[in-house]
């Protein structure tokens, strides 16, 4: 799918109450690490961190595009935060959902990816109801988005809220390897 | 049924003697009316009344307060929230993948 098909003055209205919305919200979305730096339509830029790891870490980025929003769904692309490259399977945390198991064990809890790649490359795609890359994929093509819209699925303020919920809320700690390697002798006079 | 009419219970006891506490309904925030009994599935359902959000089924929103999803058996007064405390209320994800 390409090209303008909604009225770009329409989709401009929905980017900028939708923005202005989560502005208004900023200070609680900051202390959750959510920071929307640049917002120039049709995109938004959104960095997240893990303000509840020490030290507090920046994880991932997101652009996200409004091109014929609500026609079409927003579209999120995970990108590098600070070169803004696209992220690579060896590179991209993981986006996690942990619910109990059935049998409610603790040792056993249910984990879903929300983030995948096709065919383990190309481009990380949330695959998630309410995003663009999920709808047009060809396994969903019985789920349409016209079936989400206008319910608060798939708005700004639902996806950044399920990307903290399952690339940030997740992370317990950061893992550290130091590794020792022999380099030789120290001489001096005894 | 005997669910929904304590749940009933709950809310018309609501504007008695009540509290207040922001929540944000997808983005936009309301203050929503709270007393003693009030749990936080009822606290859900008064948020999506307000805000005039029926498309989908009160099962299917979920209210986090610091990131963490609150748990909708829970009444509102054992969380202890501060004064200036900031709920988030947004759609469950679905199926994933």
């Amino acid at each position: 799918m390409s090209g303008q098909v909604v009225e770009e003055s329409v989709s401009l209205k929905k980017f900028e109450r939708e923005v202005r919305e989560w502005r208004q919200q900023s200070a609680e979305h900051t202390k959750r690490g959510i920071f929307l730096l640049e917002a120039e339509f049709p995109k938004v830029f959104v960095v997240f961190a893990a303000s509840h790891l020490i030290p507090a870490s920046v994880i991932f980025a997101v652009e996200i595009d409004f091109t014929n929003y609500n026609l079409w769904p927003l579209s999120v692309r995970f990108v590098q935060p600070f070169s803004r490259d696209p992220f690579v399977p060896s590179n991209l945390p993981k986006f996690l959902r942990i619910s109990p198991s059935p049998d409610h064990n603790p040792a056993t809890p249910r984990v879903e990816q929300a983030v995948m790649f096709q065919e383990d490359k190309g481009e990380a795609f949330l695959c998630m109801a309410g995003v663009r890359e999920y709808h047009n994929h060809p396994a969903h093509n019985g789920d349409s988005w016209l079936l989400h819209k206008g319910t608060g699925m798939g708005t700004l303020f639902h996806i950044l809220d399920k990307l903290h919920e399952f690339g940030i809320a997740p992370l317990a700690s950061l893992n550290f390897a130091l590794q020792f390697q022999f380099n030789g002798f120290q001489y001096g006079v005894r | 049924m005997k669910e929904v009419e304590h749940l009933r219970e709950e809310l018309s006891d609501l504007h008695e003697h009540h509290q207040n506490v922001e929540v944000v309904v997808d983005g936009t925030p309301y203050k929503v009316p709270y007393n003693d009994g009030t749990s936080v599935k009822a606290l859900i359902r008064e948020a999506l009344q307000l805000s005039g959000n029926s498309g989908r089924s009160a099962d299917e929103w979920q209210v986090k307060y610091d990131g963490k999803v609150l748990d909708e058996k829970d009444k509102i007064k054992d969380l202890h929230l501060p004064d200036s405390a900031v709920l988030f209320l947004s759609l469950r994800a679905g199926i994933l993948g």
